[in-house]
């Protein structure tokens, strides 16, 4: 698994192992949505059409960036209904990115609920590098 | 975990966290809990957090802890501070919480449970296709641009205008359901685009409906002056300000941590960002807040008629011969400014509560006139499989915690643990064979919320009226449970 959970009395959090950013960003993305619904059945059921979302944001840092990422997954979650399904990094730097994305439309009567998830918090939320390559953990407001 | 933290004895309900604890703490943490129930709250970090919330500039007496404590971002849940805006005081988003104004308000019905419990499936299967819950549902009430603006100004004064309830509602809700200052102009574009689609939804978690019935009058005068006795069906709901108060918080946390450098604040965890009251900053976060705590009010107004609707319709009965009337609307995340005495002088704090009720004592100005002389109705949700609390207010709350009580249960065991322990369909089984009918959008959703999940809120419900902060008036028990 590239990514998993962890304990949080009240709320959910999340832990991504990952060899480079894009796998990062998309792993994280990844574990989002199926913390929201069963991504895996939504990719199987092969839904279509999929609808394009772009991305593009800069900030001062990789804490940074992660941390706008996941609450722009949650922004386009909660007002668009989108779960990401294909990612295409045009750019990913520890300060920049640049994405374009697939989406299906989550539908609540069709599709699996999981979480609704209010926020993404800054508690105990880090991302680092190591030899390995980086580490991620957030914990999610449920 | 807090393990290490010292607590010295002060009573059997009542354990202080010295100001020596930590450098940098302004005030001693009060916390209230039996010996009970401490090893189980000394397993997470919430007692590093109210050695934490110690260090907000402006803070007054104690950071305090109610014995539904448990861990939090910032704030403990069950975590109250107030600041003197006068000497410096701040206010932090995280002492709210992103759930702006998430509640409960309390229904009283005229039927029994004889009359509920022969059709009490159908009744659930009712207001569960009624009433919107769970991830990305939609409400029906479709709200413009002009009007969610409108909305957020008003609160449920807003939802009475527009054909949502009585004028009668608005006196039996904390601050009339509606908190002065709110502006539309502090809120962002993000915030009204989660919001849009909101209004009338129950969401998710721990938010639930509960159909329940009165089964100890604890106070037979009090719980009289409520209209309530022994086997009287009640109806409980627990919802916030959905979407809308979530990106409030967000974009206020962000602004706020921007403002510690700024006003050279010295946190020890950054989801307790703050800014002083007076700041621009901190009018911001306030302007925002209030219109999330309105938007809170109109949403619970909103489904309570919704949920009237669905009786209505069910029982074929009239609204009048229902009785279904709100007894009162709680929040339990929320900063307000209220005027308490302190060492012999009158102040108005802020006062932040953070999976906290408000608790005032009989004869407030704030409380309307049919509950001055009862003091005001506190309402505590347990869990789905145990009891819920109508207490009321003391004078004692309000010289010892600012007006405050519990909030509910609080939780004993993570989402995780919850999930390994059963499985969604056993836990709904195991309850029918109680009698209680659930139904929810997700298994998951009820293995995470199940009874053993919480602590027992009659152990936390005893430790308040133990110390003094609230009297208790009633206890009733869940028959049916709708969640998202």
């Amino acid at each position: 698994m590239p990514y998993e959970t962890f304990e949080h009395t009240a709320d959910i959090g999340l832990r991504i192992r990952a060899k480079d950013l894009n796998r990062l960003f998309q792993d994280a993305a990844e574990g989002f949505f199926n913390l929201v619904t069963d991504l895996d059945a939504i990719q199987k059921s092969r839904p279509s059409p999929l609808h394009e979302i772009e991305m593009n944001f800069q900030e001062e840092n990789v804490e940074e960036l992660f941390m706008r990422w996941l609450q722009e997954l949650l922004f386009v979650f909660s007002t668009r209904k989108s779960v990401f399904l294909e990612y295409r990094f045009i750019s990913l730097t520890p300060m920049l990115l640049k994405l374009k994305a697939k989406a299906a439309r989550f539908d609540p009567k069709q599709h699996v609920s999981r979480h609704e998830i209010k926020a993404v918090t800054f508690h105990q939320f880090h991302v680092v590098q190591d030899l390995a390559g980086w580490l991620a953990e957030v914990i999610f407001d449920i | 975990m807090s393990g290490q933290i010292p607590l010295i004895k002060l009573d059997d309900q009542r354990w202080e966290i010295p100001v020596s604890y930590k450098k940098g703490m302004r005030v001693p943490g009060l916390v209230f809990a039996d010996e009970k129930s401490l090893p189980k709250i000394r397993t997470d970090q919430s007692l590093e957090q109210v050695a934490n919330v110690a260090f907000l500039p402006g803070i007054v007496k104690h950071s305090l802890a109610m014995p539904d404590i448990h861990w939090g971002y910032g704030f403990p849940i069950g975590g109250v501070a107030a600041t003197d805006p006068e000497q410096g005081g701040v206010i932090s988003p995280g002492g709210v919480g992103y759930d702006i104004n998430c509640g409960v308000r309390l229904l009283r019905t005229n039927l029994t449970e004889a009359d509920v419990r022969p059709r009490l499936r159908e009744l659930v299967g009712a207001l569960f296709s009624k009433i919107p819950c769970g991830v990305g549902q939609s409400g029906e009430i479709n709200l413009g641009k002009k009007e969610i603006r409108q909305m957020v100004r008003e609160g449920s004064g807003w939802a009475v205008r527009h054909g949502y309830g009585s004028a009668e509602d608005l006196s039996c809700t904390e601050a009339g359901g509606c908190l002065d200052g709110a502006d539309p102009d502090a809120v962002s574009e993000r915030a009204y685009q989660r919001g849009m689609d909101q209004l009338g939804t129950l969401g998710s978690g721990n938010h639930f409906l509960e159909v329940q019935v009165v089964d100890q009058i604890l106070d037979a005068a009090l719980a009289s002056k409520f209209g309530l006795e022994t086997g009287q069906v009640t109806v409980m709901i627990h919802s916030g300000s959905r979407g809308f108060g979530y990106q409030i918080c967000e974009d206020s946390l962000d602004a706020t941590r921007h403002a510690l450098t700024k006003y050279k604040i010295t946190v020890p965890d950054i989801q307790l960002a703050c800014a002083p009251v007076h700041s621009p900053e901190g009018k911001q976060y306030l302007a925002a807040m209030r219109c999330a705590a309105n938007f809170a009010w109109a949403n619970r107004q909103c489904l309570m008629v919704l949920t009237k609707q669905v009786f209505e319709h069910f029982f074929q009965r009239s609204p009048t011969d229902l009785g279904m009337d709100l007894i009162y609307d709680v929040a339990h995340n929320i900063a307000k400014f209220e005027q308490f005495t302190i060492n012999g002088k009158t102040k108005v704090l802020c006062v932040h509560r953070k999976g906290a009720t408000r608790a005032f004592a009989p004869g407030n100005s704030e409380l309307p006139e049919q509950y001055q002389d009862t003091g005001q109705p506190v309402i505590i949700p347990g869990d789905m499989g145990r009891n819920s609390y109508l207490l009321v207010g003391t004078q004692q709350a309000m010289e010892e915690t600012f007006g405050t009580c519990c909030h509910g249960a609080g939780r004993a065991m993570s989402r995780t643990a919850a999930l390994k322990a059963a499985h969604g369909s056993s836990i709904r089984k195991e309850l029918e064979a109680r009698g209680i009918i659930v139904m929810a959008r997700g298994e998951k959703g009820i293995a995470e919320e199940q009874p053993a999940a919480y602590k027992d809120v009659n152990q936390v419900v005893d430790v308040v009226s133990r110390a003094g902060l609230a009297k208790k008036v009633v206890r009733m028990r869940p028959i049916g449970v709708i969640k998202g």
